[in-house]
């Protein structure tokens, strides 16, 4: 069965990409808003996000939307928060069964078109305003979110690291805010965060369907280009700058395992070399990390790491008893080094090729992979299909990979540092 | 001859092969057109929760350490002369395996070479080599997926629910068990786990998406080792109906305060218990779901934020369904979650909601079927659960208002509830 993929351009700044492909029962719907992160939008905008994927002008509450959304076969509208590099995105998502599996060959996607485009253009406002109640309890639920991201410690480690990694960088900052910062945020402020969003933001839209229908993109550039759009002009990758001198922060916490997170940075614009490399440092079952510092060393149960694209840094993180915590770090450090010595077998980059290709492959098969695909592809700027994925991963050589390898160099350790005393001695 | 049988789904047209090989294993394979994707899951019957068993040749039930499971596991990615993973590494496979309080699977997914993974599978599952270097290696890796989980905090307030709710089920108990229970196994409990519970006859293979029954069938043929069932008996405590304790507040580094609350009521097996599962999940929509008057209520009035939420947790010897989240005063929510089960108890749900609701579980089963990977687990779930994995719609198209109602009755009694609270 073909996927067929069309890209139109709908609006100032705004694209439709539709996928179709028969195997799929449901129908998926993404609009993604990107916009620069600044330390006092941000928490606006995620405002407005929670706001937004909740609410709108004819179902007022939460309750009345989700009561709405279960009369439609349990189809889900929700909106989420990213940081990517120095942008902020806000992802708004719908997805519906399809038709033909509803009891009644009922018409649910015509429904909650209706529903998603209300959400986004009539949104529940009034004197320029969002409505009050709902506009406190967004603001309790995200206070509270933030209060609680210490309770996942590897994300918080990661969060709290990237503060010293990007420092002085809007990337540093948190797409939530700060306590301080929601606090002070106004009904008003996020009415006008809103607009900003609506009218300024890039828009990138997926649609992911198993029947061909035009109708759902023709609705949302007739929206679209019923407002005097301005977009801004963004910068999807800004290569963050190495520090002078290695730059180590510690921070206590009361715990059972320490955290480590190391930042290598680099000016490289060899994307697929850099991903390759980023995988066979720490991205898989067989890499440098996970044979070496697991494995052999028994250090840890995790040991991993991931290229950001964005900012040209590759993260290493790792869960470990506190006295081996200068071992484990020693030991990744070393570990970077050997590859870019060229200490890694032909095998190795064969096998880790092969483990990136295998994901590539599996992208056709779910609406939401297809959307990350392509979403990432524009990101890059290089919009390619799967298969010219796989040549471009497939075609770096083993130089292009101790090249990009040896344009990485350290540039901040992160510890969160766990109690000196053993778990089995407290607790048995 | 193998004995196949094709099990469709009317509703949706699915349908899968399930084969009775002559090893002695089952086969379930679900031919998915249009997929690039084949997920394939090897599993035993065997979880945390069966820490005591005995075999038709062995006189009494031998009792094994917390966490043995879990141990396995990890041990059987280590064949004789190299380490799994580099075997599927030369797939290209993602690799992987997990286990939980009844089972423990193996499991790849790639999207090609699918026969050469399988391969692999099938053979290291069935070749164990534990010696004694290796497993002391291995006794430093759990330690600290251990201490990861003691970290936190949302595992934590749910172990601690099961400690308050169960007295001597070992659903109790810590999957991956502690730091001090893994350091009295050594290779030969670990083969006498293997043993017994790594016998085909207790065990499955599935596999669903770009998959060809045929081939499924070569390869089993050339690598299943016929075996013989050696009668594997589990033995559980007894367990009575009542709780142990109303609460447990536990003290740890969180930002806001966690909370579980869970009903104990009567387990179940098979079919009833699919039915059973599904009627209390719906009921757990209809009095909590964000459209209900409770959730609306406890979000107005601050006692909850958009992480609470809801489950049924249910399994051989042990059924609970639980409400969770974070909260500021979480015994408020206890008490209002009590007031409410009181009111739809004497005055009945409400009758529109109830039919939203199904229609959206409905849905979300319909949407299960867009994921080989949700396949594939949907099929070993329910193969374990001894269930067809489309009961679970035709249950839904037959459900009643009453079943709901009187589900409402007997398994939502505040007697037999607890609440599990994580604090700064």
């Amino acid at each position: 069965m073909p996927v067929s993929i069309k890209k139109e351009k709908i609006a100032q700044g705004v694209s439709f990409t539709t996928i179709t492909d028969k195997k799929f029962k449901t129908n998926v719907l993404k609009i993604k808003l990107i916009t620069e992160l600044s330390e006092n939008k941000a928490p606006l905008n995620t405002m407005v996000a929670m706001l937004i994927g909740s609410t709108n002008s004819r179902l007022k509450t939460y309750s009345e939307m989700s009561d709405r959304l279960n009369q439609l076969y349990g189809s889900s509208l929700f909106t989420d928060t990213t940081k990517s590099g120095d942008c902020q995105i806000i992802t708004f998502s719908a997805d519906c069964i399809g038709n033909k599996f509803t009891f009644k060959d009922e018409d649910i996607l015509e429904q909650l078109i209706d529903i998603a485009e209300d959400c986004l253009f009539l949104p529940n406002v009034e004197n320029g305003k969002f409505d009050k109640t709902e506009f406190a309890l967004k603001k309790r639920d995200l206070m509270e979110t933030i209060e609680a991201e210490i309770n996942n410690k590897r994300g918080y480690a990661i969060s709290q690291a990237q503060k010293s990694i990007f420092k002085d960088e809007p990337c540093a900052y948190s797409q939530y805010g700060t306590l301080e910062l929601v606090e002070k945020i106004t009904s008003e402020d996020v009415y006008n965060a809103y607009c900003d969003l609506i009218n300024t933001s890039v828009v990138e839209i997926y649609y992911v369907t198993h029947e061909e229908n035009n109708t759902v993109c023709k609705r949302f550039a007739n929206a679209f280009s019923k407002l005097e759009r301005k977009p801004q002009t963004l910068r999807f990758q800004t290569i963050s700058p190495l520090k002078e001198e290695v730059c180590r922060t510690e921070e206590k916490i009361d715990v059972k395992q320490s955290k480590v997170v190391l930042a290598f940075k680099s000016s490289s614009d060899d994307m697929n070399a850099c991903t390759i490399l980023s995988g066979l440092f720490g991205g898989t079952p067989v890499s440098k990390l996970f044979t070496n510092v697991r494995e052999k060393l028994s250090l840890c149960y995790y040991c991993s790491s991931v290229y950001v694209y964005s900012k040209g840094t590759i993260l290493a993180d790792s869960g470990v008893e506190n006295e081996n915590v200068g071992t484990l770090t020693e030991e990744v450090i070393n570990q970077l080094d050997m590859i870019k010595k060229g200490d890694f077998t032909e095998e190795e980059l064969t096998n880790t090729k092969l483990a990136l290709i295998n994901n590539i492959k599996s992208v056709s098969d779910s609406p939401s992979s297809l959307i990350g695909w392509y979403f990432a592809g524009y990101y890059k700027g290089n919009i390619i299909s799967p298969e010219q994925g796989i040549k471009d991963i497939m075609s770096v050589t083993r130089e292009q990979l101790t090249e990009a390898a040896n344009s990485f160099s350290l540039d901040t350790v992160y510890v969160m540092a766990g109690n000196e005393k053993s778990v089995s001695d407290e607790e048995e | 001859m193998d004995n196949r049988q094709i099990i469709k789904n009317e509703l949706t047209g699915d349908e899968y092969t399930l084969i009775k090989h002559e090893s002695g294993l089952d086969i379930l394979v679900w031919e998915m057109e249009g997929f690039s994707t084949t997920d394939a899951l090897f599993g035993t019957k065997y979880g945390s929760i069966n820490t005591r068993f005995k075999t038709g040749s062995d006189k009494e039930f031998t009792s094994v350490p917390e966490g043995i499971a879990h141990f396995l596991e990890h041990k059987l990615f280590e064949n004789e002369d190299c380490d799994v993973f580099e075997l599927y590494a030369k797939t290209g496979a993602s690799a992987n395996a997990y286990t939980s309080f009844d089972k423990t699977c193996y499991l790849f997914s790639c999207s090609e070479n699918y026969k050469e993974s399988l391969d692999i599978l099938v053979s290291f599952v069935q070749s164990p080599y534990f010696t004694k270097e290796t497993v002391d290696k291995e006794q430093g890796i759990i330690a600290q997926e251990i201490k990861m989980c003691n970290d936190n905090p949302n595992l934590r307030v749910f172990y601690n629910m099961l400690k308050c709710l169960y007295h001597s089920h070992p659903v109790k108990i810590d999957i991956a068990g502690t730091v001090n229970s893994i350091s009295k196994i050594d290779a030969d409990l670990l083969y006498k786990c293997y043993n017994t519970f790594y016998n085909l006859h207790n065990m499955v293979l599935v596999v669903a998406g770009n998959v060809k029954v045929d081939e499924v069938m070569e390869i089993a043929d050339r690598r299943l080792k016929k075996c013989d069932d050696v009668k594997l008996e589990t033995e559980f405590p007894d367990e009575p109906d009542t709780i142990v304790s109303k609460e447990n507040v536990c003290k740890m580094s969180v930002g806001i305060p966690i909370f579980n609350i869970g009903f104990k009521s009567k387990p179940c097996k098979g079919y009833a218990c699919l039915k059973a599962e599904l009627e209390a999940c719906v009921a757990l929509n209809v009095m909590a779901d964000p459209s209900s008057v409770l959730y609306k209520s406890m979000m107005e009035d601050g006692l909850i934020n958009t992480s609470f939420s809801t489950e049924v947790f249910n399994g051989n010897g042990y059924f609970t369904v639980i409400f969770g989240g974070e909260s500021k005063n979480p015994r408020e929510v206890m008490k209002r979650i009590n007031d409410e089960i009181d009111r739809l108890k004497i005055h009945g749900i409400d009758r529109i909601m109830y039919e939203n609701i199904k229609k959206s579980t409905y849905g979300s089963a319909i949407r299960e079927l867009d994921s080989t990977e949700s396949v594939a687990s949907a099929m070993i779930n329910s193969y374990f659960s001894d269930v067809s994995p489309f009961d679970t719609m035709k249950i839904l198209t037959e459900m009643t208002y009453d079943d709901v109602q009187k589900c409402i009755c007997e398994r939502f009694n505040p007697e037999n509830a607890a609440i599990s609270i994580v604090e700064m």
